[in-house]
């Protein structure tokens, strides 16, 4: 009894010795990424670490000279950067010239972003500057826990130029609760919906373009296209149908509430009075036309099922796709993307459009727990201003990750190791061009950005929280009839009054008047 | 030896035909993708036989093949590791609280116990992982979290139970230590317990990505299941996001289906080799903790 007595102490003690070893050895590992270390304290501090940093700002204005050196982080989402270390040396080598600072740069998958950043934000973790958005790890969401710096006296002191170079209603669009917690990325902001054709097919079946003013006026085209063709769909859909794609052809403007969005109001309608898209007479007259399509077989079968469109059209197994956002200059993209490279043209049913809250679709931000959100601002403000430095992070280094064709376009060189989405680092406009844009591609976009017709609830942010109970409901509704529904592939007389009750018992008149409330708040500021 | 089918046999071995086949066929479906040209894939849908063979996908993945070599290491010492020490953390846990003689078993078992209850979730462990005991972007990370299971401490615990107390009795009277006990007579008489939670633990590691996607950001320290999940979600993830195709990426260069299906051959393909030579210890590990008289 006393031996095994002893053995129990005995174990104990050993286990109480191996924590500590292991804790003592990893505390001195760990000298170079002070930021773990440092962070607990400073979220024990955190209410007062944004006033904080606002002084240690305002101290040092004129101190270019000399800036002390820091390291600076930066989270954003990026497919795959296996070769980040020599672009990484180049940006620094623009970065410490200009303002003595570094920058770690830390891609994460697109796939990953949403958990991994949320486990960050949740631990406290220090981080200088964090990309987010509207559809990605939520910009509104994350400004409401804290989680970022408001920006509007570092923007004075440290970014003037950066804050001179965006129009005003991207600086707008970031405001919550009227102060700006991020940095917004410039680009096409507009949206214009409508067809998407193969030239080849366009050509052959004599496409009016002039002729489609509505949705269903391809109905003649793709009779042709069905006649004519064996084995190929004329109109390509996926799961998520196109009632969506074409609702400001309708005439109606909808609140990005959920992934297909339920509630809207009549553009013609200055009261923006909501109602429930689903039981409007527009989606009615939708499914008896896609129906009747999808019985002729217009549209391909395996429309609710399949995910994306792209790799039937790839195939060329299908005609006509649909799109929410012809921009000028996109159609390289959306070809390589859909086509396959072929030429396409654009069939727009709308003008340009500005519609729910572009400006926060690709932000970066300042962390509440970044030690030097001066110099991150400053950072950001060389990112958004320094073309060098911009094109340096999106295409890498020029001979290793791209090739110029002349003073403002690019060949990207596949398998590099090195890829990034010029919308996720900066301004776009700031960039070069890939090869096959037009040369005025940007002055083009900026100067539809600038002509586009606002709806009128652009900037609307809906606070989800109030009822989120019932977008969960009334998503799951949606998810369970919407597939069958909009595609055309079953009978809209028998299901759409199923759908419709059980939205009523999802609660969708609740969700109605929470947003209308919030609306109607918020058009008072106005 | 006669063979005979009795009806029961027939529906016994139809049903476990069916079970084999529902495993086996989208098996062979991915093999067959794999060696198949993306463009006939994309036209015709999947074949089980391929029309033509087109070896394309493989040698993409093979032309980046030091990421998937540096993976396959990453995962192997991790599994050895992890598993070497699992198992021994493992027995020596289960051992010390099947003694009746040992004064804390209750409160420790109870401890242990709770654990297989109440979990902290993802963010404490993240917190801890990375700021006190700063084990982001190390080997540790990926090895520590799964080091010990509950599950498989009880079930030691109730296998090590059966020793029966006299024959550790006698030993201690011939003068043998705790130590010297544990190892020369516990451990040996353990052996299909051993084989079986070892089994489990190497599994746990070999198909574990969760903590690699958490905790680490370098790509030499990437496991082999966290790149083929990198690979095969990202494209899904770019495709299906109405956003995505509203800010425009052009994702026409990330892997095609043919490169995606031949990775996972390279990945499973090894495990698929090493398993059956062990699976034979699996099978008697099971049942000899089962049943025992």
């Amino acid at each position: 009894m006393m031996r095994s007595v002893r053995f129990g102490k005995m174990g104990l003690a050993a286990l109480v010795a191996l924590l500590l070893v292991l804790s003592a050895c990893s505390k001195n590992n760990e000298s170079s990424s002070n930021s773990s270390a440092s962070s607990s304290a400073s979220k024990s501090a955190s209410p007062s670490a944004g006033s904080d940093a606002g002084a240690s700002a305002s101290a040092s204005p004129s101190a270019d000279s000399s800036l002390p050196p820091v390291d600076l982080t930066w989270y954003y989402p990026a497919d795959s950067q296996t070769a980040l270390g020599p672009v990484q040396d180049a940006v620094n080598k623009i970065t410490k010239e200009k303002i003595n600072a570094t920058v770690t740069l830390k891609p994460i998958a697109f796939g990953e972003y949403n958990q991994r950043m949320n486990t960050i934000a949740a631990s406290g973790e220090a981080f200088d500057i964090a990309w987010t958005s509207n559809w990605l790890f939520d910009y509104v969401g994350n400004v409401t826990k804290g989680l970022f710096v408001p920006l509007d006296d570092l923007l004075n002191q440290d970014a003037a130029d950066l804050k001179a170079s965006l129009p005003d209603f991207m600086w707008d669009q970031v405001k919550v609760g009227g102060k700006i917690y991020g940095v917004p990325n410039y680009q096409s902001v507009t949206g214009r919906e409508g067809y998407i054709v193969p030239k080849d097919y366009a050509d052959k079946y004599g496409l009016d373009v002039s002729a489609i003013k509505k949705f269903e006026d391809i109905e003649p085209f793709l009779e042709k296209i069905k006649q004519g063709e064996s084995g190929v769909a004329p109109l390509v859909m996926d799961y998520n149908g196109m009632f969506g794609y074409f609702i400001h052809t309708q005439g109606i403007s909808t609140l990005p509430i959920t992934s297909n969005p339920p509630i809207g109001f009549y553009d013609s309608d200055t009261s923006m009075k909501l109602f429930n898209v689903y039981a409007s007479p527009e989606y009615k007259h939708y499914l008896e036309v896609v129906h009747g399509w999808y019985q002729k077989g217009y549209i391909n079968k395996d429309a609710p099922t399949i995910k994306t469109v792209d790799d039937l059209a790839k195939a060329g197994k299908a005609a006509v796709s649909y799109s929410l956002s012809l921009n000028p200059g996109t159609e390289t993209l959306v070809s390589n993307n859909r086509y396959g490279g072929k030429p396409i043209e654009y069939v727009p049913t709308t003008g340009f459009v500005v519609d729910g809250n572009p400006g926060i679709a690709t932000v970066n931000a300042i962390g509440k727990n970044s030690k030097n959100p001066d110099r991150a601002m400053m950072f950001l403000n060389l990112v958004n201003t320094d073309k060098d430095l911009y094109n340096t992070l999106v295409y890498g280094v020029e001979g290793t990750n791209y090739d110029k064709i002349d003073d403002k376009t690019v060949k990207v060189k596949q398998d590099s190791g090195f890829t990034n989405n010029a919308w996720v680092m900066g301004n776009t406009f700031n960039g070069y061009l890939q090869e096959g844009q037009a040369p005025d591609t940007f002055d083009v976009q900026k100067k539809t950005n600038e002509e586009a017709t606002p709806t009128q609830s652009v900037g609307f942010k809906f606070d989800v929280s109030p009822v989120q109970t019932e977008i969960a409901n009334v998503q799951s509704v949606l998810d369970e009839y919407l597939p069958g529904l909009s595609t055309g592939a079953v009978d809209p007389d028998k299901k759409l009054p199923d759908f419709l009750d059980r939205l009523q018992k999802a609660g969708i008149d609740k969700l109605m008047q929470e947003a209308q409330k919030q609306l109607d708040a918020w058009k008072a500021t106005r | 030896m006669k063979l005979t089918l009795s009806k029961g046999r027939v529906i016994v071995h139809f049903v476990y035909a069916i079970i084999s086949a529902a495993m086996l066929i989208p098996f062979l479906l991915v093999v067959s993708i794999s060696i198949s040209d993306d463009d006939l894939l994309n036209k015709d849908g999947y074949k089980w036989i391929p029309e033509k063979i087109n070896l394309l996908g493989y040698q993409v993945m093979l032309k980046a093949s030091s990421a998937l070599v540096r993976a396959y290491g990453v995962t192997i010492v991790v599994t050895v590791i992890g598993t070497l020490l699992g198992l021994l953390l493992t027995t020596m846990l289960a051992y010390t609280i099947s003694r009746r003689d040992f004064r804390y078993r209750g409160p420790v078992t109870f401890y242990i116990f709770f654990s297989m209850l109440f979990q902290a979730g993802i963010v404490p462990l993240y917190i801890l992982m990375t700021q006190y005991l700063h084990l982001r972007n190390t080997i540790w990370a990926l090895i520590l979290p799964l080091l010990i299971n509950p599950f498989y401490v009880m079930i030691m615990r109730g296998f090590l139970a059966k020793i029966p107390g006299e024959i550790i009795e006698s030993v201690k009277m011939d003068g043998a230590s705790e130590w010297r006990i544990f190892a020369q007579i516990v451990l040996p008489l353990s052996k299909p317990a051993l084989v079986t939670i070892g089994l489990m633990l190497a599994f746990g590691y070999w198909n574990d990505w969760f903590y690699g996607l958490l905790l680490i950001d370098e790509q030499k320290l990437v496991p082999l299941q966290l790149l083929l999940y990198r690979n095969i979600n990202a494209i899904e993830f770019l495709k299906g996001n109405p956003a995505v195709q509203r800010l425009g990426v052009d994702y026409s260069h990330l892997p095609t289906l043919s490169a995606r299906m031949a990775m996972t051959i390279l990945a499973a393909g090894p495990m698929m080799i090493v398993f059956p030579f062990f699976q034979k210890y699996f099978v008697s590990g099971l049942t000899v903790g089962a049943l025992k008289e």
